[in-house]
């Protein structure tokens, strides 16, 4: 993954989401997956299926929203998501 | 009139001629059979059941009978047909109506989709609906059985029908399907508690049903409202313990407990994301049957 990347939802679908505190539940209507996710991850999937995006606009939106968590931390935890959500095939770095 | 007082040949001549016509829960179903024990069975264990009149459409016609005639004598089998259709391989004979009572879950759960269908117990108190999943071992039968015993309404012993227009909570109440030591157990509760014979030797070991009591089955057309989802776990020597248990995490072993979760698509998402609001939810262990009664009693009550 480099930090240019553009992020795209890998099929095209409404997501369906509910949030419990700190964590989501999300349905794929097109596979029928269910993925209980933190509901920050949940929050980048959203982002990204609205529309593509890329690291940096990700960043921005997590250090809004996370205003106590260092930048360090902010890079982590989107990287390791976003290889999460890319391994679980939701979201990829090249458009189908 | 209850299926009860019905003289027993004149329930076995229906068997084998129109088949017998019960209402159980939301569902209409016409049972046919000529199998040796089956009106026995019925007599004891749906006793509380009034037996329809044949104008009422059907919802599942089913047949318990014999597969072949040699197999009347040598090794008899039984097969269950369900609309016509055999779905399961036959089984001996002696199983007939552990059979039927499975059968008719598959029937359920392959056909109600106008239910999101979840593999647990459920009871009410106090207007209260209490749904526990389980898995097999988890002692969600004894732990329902005992409730019942103790005056909590049976809604099921099986499964949750959610509806996915109200999200309340529709009774199917039937024999409670005790197996092995559970069975010993649930006996010594009480001595007005029916439990039948012991079938021996099935894929699940042995296995005996309780009549559901006859004020449950008089409600089986009053809905209830669900207030808490609890995964019941029996351990040899544990701790009576109820421990909060996050949302998302419950929602989605729900989801593997249901039946048609993933053929109701959105809808069964929306079910059950609205189920799971409006719930406590819970892990509970327990050993103790009295400190469970106790433990749920105050959880009622709060």
């Amino acid at each position: 993954m480099n930090s240019v990347d553009t992020f795209f939802i890998s099929h095209e679908t409404d997501i369906l989401c509910h949030q419990w505190g700190d964590e989501s539940v999300i349905y794929l209507p097109v596979s029928g997956e269910t993925h209980l996710m933190e509901a920050a991850a949940a929050e980048i999937l959203l982002t990204i299926a609205a529309a593509p995006t890329c690291f940096e606009q990700l960043k921005v939106l997590l250090t809004a929203t996370y205003q106590e968590t260092s930048e360090s931390e902010i890079n982590d935890y989107l990287t390791n998501t976003l290889q999460e959500l890319q391994n679980i095939d939701l979201v990829t770095t090249v458009r189908e | 009139m209850l299926l009860s007082a019905t003289p027993h040949q004149q329930l076995s001549d229906q068997l084998a001629g129109e088949g017998v016509n019960l209402k159980i829960g939301p569902f209409h179903i016409n049972l046919t059979s000529t199998l040796p024990g089956v009106a026995d069975n019925l007599f004891h264990l749906y006793g509380a059941y009034p037996i329809q009149s044949s104008t009422e459409l059907i919802d599942f016609y089913i047949q318990l009978k014999a597969p072949s005639a040699i197999r009347r004598w040598i090794r008899p089998q039984a097969t269950f047909s369900f609309d016509g259709h055999l779905p399961f391989k036959p089984l001996p004979q002696r199983q007939s109506f552990a059979m039927f009572e499975w059968g008719l879950n598959w029937c359920v759960a392959n056909n109600a989709h106008q239910y999101l269908v979840i593999h647990s117990a459920v009871v009410e108190k106090n207007g209260k609906a209490f749904i526990f999943p389980g898995t097999p071992g988890s002692g969600k039968s004894t732990l329902c059985a005992g409730l019942v015993s103790q005056g909590w309404r049976l809604l099921s012993d099986e499964m949750a029908l959610v509806s996915i227009t109200t999200g309340l909570i529709t009774p199917i109440p039937r024999p409670i399907s005790l197996k092995n030591e559970s069975i010993e157990i649930v006996k010594s509760l009480s001595n007005e508690l029916y439990v039948g014979k012991p079938i021996h030797d099935t894929a699940k070991g042995d296995v005996a049903h309780m009549r559901p009591p006859q004020s449950s089955v008089e409600k089986n057309d009053v809905q209830a409202t669900p207030a808490a989802v609890i995964f019941p776990k029996y351990r040899k020597g544990a701790h009576t313990e109820l421990s909060t248990l996050s949302k998302g995490r419950t929602f989605l072993k729900l989801a593997e407990n249901s039946f048609n979760y993933h053929i109701l698509g959105s809808m069964g998402f929306n079910v059950l994301t609205n189920l799971v609001e409006q719930c406590q939810c819970f892990n509970f262990t327990y050993q103790n049957l009295d400190e469970a009664y106790s433990t749920l009693g105050n959880l009622i009550n709060a």
